[in-house]
Order: C-alpha cells, then structure tokens, then sequence
C-alpha cells in the first residue's frame, strides 16, 4: 500500500471519527438525554464556574443558595436517610426519553401523623355506615360510565376489601416500623391485582373515573410573574 | 514523493482531523440543566356554598339547581386528591411527579370546619333547604361560603430537572386534582388547581392564587350561575441551579 494511500486513510478516519461524535452528542428532540450523556454525579457546592468548558464532569454555573439544600440526604416522612446513589443514575437513565418516574422524590416532607391519626375513627365509621345497596349503585354507575362490564357485584367486594386494608395499613403505620406492615402491602397489592385483572383498571382509576396520566403534561392556568 | 514526506503529511492530515473536531466538539458536547429542589404550601383555601360533594352518596339529584334528597347526607366532607409538579419547557416535560393525598383532613384541600372531626368541609352538601343552616360556620350542613386560611405544606419536590439554564423559558408547574373521596366508591373530582412559576437561579418563593369551577348539574355541584367554585394560594418556595452537563 502506497503512503499517499494511508495518509488518506487517515484524514477519512479523523472526519468519520468527529462526524460520528457529534451525531452522539446530539440532544433528543422529545427532552430525553442523549446516549452520550454524562450521568448527572450531583451538584458541587462550589462557587461560580466560568472555566473553559473541557472537562468532563459537571459542574455549576451559577451556585445554590446555602441553607435548605439537602445534600446527601432526602427527607421521607420526615426523617432523612441517605440517597441512594442508584436511585440518582435511574433519574437520568438514558432510556427513558421523557417524565422520568418522579414519585419517590416529590412526597410530603412530614407526614401529618396527628391529623391521620384523627382521620381513622371517622373513616372506620364511614365505612361502617356506608350501605352496601348504595355503593353498589355508586359502582354501576362507574362502571357503566367507563364501560367495564363486569359483575358489579364482584367490583364492590374488591372495593370494601381494599377499603378496609387501606384502613388497617395506616393503622398499621402509625402504631409500628414500615417493615412490620409489609404482610399487610402484599395484601393490598394482590386486592389490586385481582380488580386490574377483573375490571382492566386500577382500583385508583376506577374510584377516581380518571384514567392514570401516564405521560404528564403542562395545563393551562395561573402564572406566577 | 519520498516515505519521509508521506510520513509528515500523513501526521499533519491526522492532527488536522483532531484539529477541526475538538472545536466542534466544544460547541455541543455539553448541555446546560437547571435543577430545583421544590416545597408545596396551600393557603387561603375557599370553597362557595354549590357544592353538592357528600350529599346522599353523591347520585344524580340536580344538586344546587333543584334541591337535594339528603337521605343519609352527613353534610360535612373532606377533600383528598393528587398534587403533580411538572417541570420543564412547556410543552416539553422534562421531570414530573405525583403524590396521592392520603385522606388525612390536611393534605391536599384542607377545611375550616369542625365537624369530622376537623380539617373537613361543611357546606359540601348545603343545598339541601331542608337541612342547611346559617348560624354555626364550622358545623355541618352550613349555607354559606368557606375559607381556610392556615397554611399546610404540602409536598417537597427533590432536585427536579428542565433543560436549560434557569430563568431560560423553563417553568415548574403545580397541579392538584381535588375530589371528594368515599370510603368505599366512587370519589367525586371537582377541579384542577393550577399554579406555574418560571425557573430562577436562588432561593425565591411565589404566591399564586388560582381557582377552578364545576357547572355539571350533576353530583357534585349546580349549573350555571350557580357553579361549585373554589380555589386556594399555592405558595411556591423553589431553589434553584444551573448546572452544565458533559
């Protein structure tokens, strides 16, 4: 092979190699994160940054406020725990193009424990007033309405089913460690299954007549200025 | 051409090469993100007196626009829902999400009044002429309009992420569903609050009042002009970064 030949081996391989690093670099039109992303490694507390931009992890351009942030550690109910490192990569799995599952993240800082508490009596006692002919017309009404035809009769065992555990779950939260109320999740976990199964909706959706939003969207509404 | 020029050429060629894709890289190897920590507050809490929520298991009695058959009515109700954060360019959604209202008296659409046992509402069912009453604002069954004004925090929204620098055209949206919820089924949506506030770098907080209005005629409120309406203060406490990712 002549010299001429190789020196232009070359060149062409230099121009495919940076034609093919800009293609990967290219931002997803839809919001997602490129293939070629870096996984966001958390912020830097350090003070503005205006360094040529050559290296490659992140960094701050304008700082966070001192204070509130809680670096490290993410409040869940009130008591703070250590972030999963994990759970910071899944935010920015690169796979999933647009509304990355947020729920673990976006929760009340502390739960309202005392006004939970109050809330179970009277609860117990709608459920136990609650007359059966009633909510069975309450639940043919729905199900007509979302076009589930299926025994109602059927719907609305599962319905007080989950009703009740869902009493006994909070219960169950308020007087132990989460971890000792996990027999009584997989209980509700499988009402819910056997409702999705019966009635090809969430138990949720069904009592709510809303569809879940799998795809969340900007409304309409009022602005701040 | 001798080996030695061909060498030099083909050095110079390949350090081109570099030469011309290094400044490119440069100008799109990166992108900026703005990510905020996000806290929910409702204050300010109103709700008019055409509300039907509550009344007689909730069925079709043209609440508000007639009258309403209270049978086993308890005049007093409270609210549960879903509050979503959204942030991103709209339309584009770059981060989201929602955290069901546990029926807790507090969370979600928190009331003045004092009958169930307190955070509830009590004029949810006041159309009904037989059973409403004007002169104690915190029982059950009131005539009037309510408001609320203690302020609840809500939800905390952990580092959520838009495309861009903040203060760049990227929002952070607050929405909450509010429904009355049954102890068994079916739950009675009344409306959608909505407050968005654009991105900034810092510690800033915004008040938004926002309210929404249910003419359905049906279970829940009355027609047109009397529509169930009612609304809250959302306060927005964001703090905010702009961040660069390679």
């Amino acid at each position: 092979m002549s010299v001429k030949r190789i020196a232009g081996i070359v060149m062409l391989l230099g121009l495919v190699g940076a034609v093919v690093f800009l293609l990967r670099e290219q931002r997803t039109p839809a919001g997602g994160l490129s293939p070629a992303a870096t996984p966001w490694q958390g912020p830097t507390e350090a003070p503005l940054l205006v360094a040529a931009p050559s290296s490659m992890r992140p960094r701050v351009v304008a700082a966070r406020p001192e204070g509130e942030r809680p670096s490290g550690a993410r409040l869940v109910a009130g008591v703070a725990t250590t972030a999963d490192p994990l759970a910071v990569e899944a935010r920015f799995d690169t796979s999933t193009p647009v509304a990355r599952p947020a729920d673990d993240r976006f929760k009340p800082l502390a739960m309202p424990r005392a006004a939970l508490e109050d809330s179970i009596p009277l609860r117990e006692r709608q459920l136990a007033e609650a007359r059966r002919e009633e909510v069975v017309a309450s639940v043919t009404q729905r199900a007509a309405s979302l076009g589930i035809a299926v025994p109602v009769e059927a719907l609305t065992d599962l319905l007080y089913q989950a009703a009740r555990l869902e009493l006994r779950a909070d219960r169950c939260r308020l007087a132990q460690p989460a971890a000792e109320c996990a027999p009584l999740q997989n209980e509700q976990h499988a009402v819910e299954e056997r409702f999705q199964a019966l009635a090809g909706r969430s138990i949720d959706e069904f009592r709510t007549g809303q569809p879940k939003r799998e795809t969340p969207s900007f409304e309409g509404g009022d602005a701040a200025p | 051409m001798s080996h030695r020029m061909a060498k030099v050429l083909a050095l110079s060629a390949l350090l081109s090469s570099i030469a011309i894709a290094v400044p490119i890289r440069e100008a799109h190897a990166g992108f900026y993100g703005c990510i905020c920590d996000v806290y929910v507050y409702s204050k300010g809490r109103w709700m008019n007196r055409y509300w039907g929520l509550e009344c007689n298991n909730h069925g079709g009695h043209g609440v508000c626009s007639t009258n309403v058959d209270s049978a086993h009515g308890s005049g007093c109700g409270a609210m549960t829902g879903t509050i979503s954060l959204i942030s991103g360019t709209p339309p584009y959604v770059d981060d989201s999400g929602s955290l069901g209202c546990p029926d807790d008296h507090y969370t979600c659409f928190r009331g003045p009044s004092a009958c169930d046992s307190g955070g509830s509402w009590g004029n949810v069912c006041n159309c009904d002429t037989l059973h409403s009453q004007s002169y104690n604002t915190t029982g059950e069954w009131y005539f009037g309009d309510l408001n609320d004004s203690a302020e609840v925090l809500q939800a905390f929204g952990d580092d959520f992420f838009s495309y861009g620098q903040c203060g760049s055209g990227s929002v952070i949206q607050v929405q909450e569903a509010i429904q009355e919820h049954d102890p068994v089924c079916c739950d009675d949506p009344m409306g959608t609050l909505i407050a968005t506030t654009p991105t900034a770098n810092g510690d800033s907080t915004v008040e938004i009042g926002t309210s929404t209005r249910n003419c359905n005629g049906g279970s829940q409120s009355g027609v047109s002009p009397n529509c169930g309406t009612f609304g809250a203060t959302i306060k927005i406490r964001k703090i905010c970064g702009t961040y660069y990712f390679n």
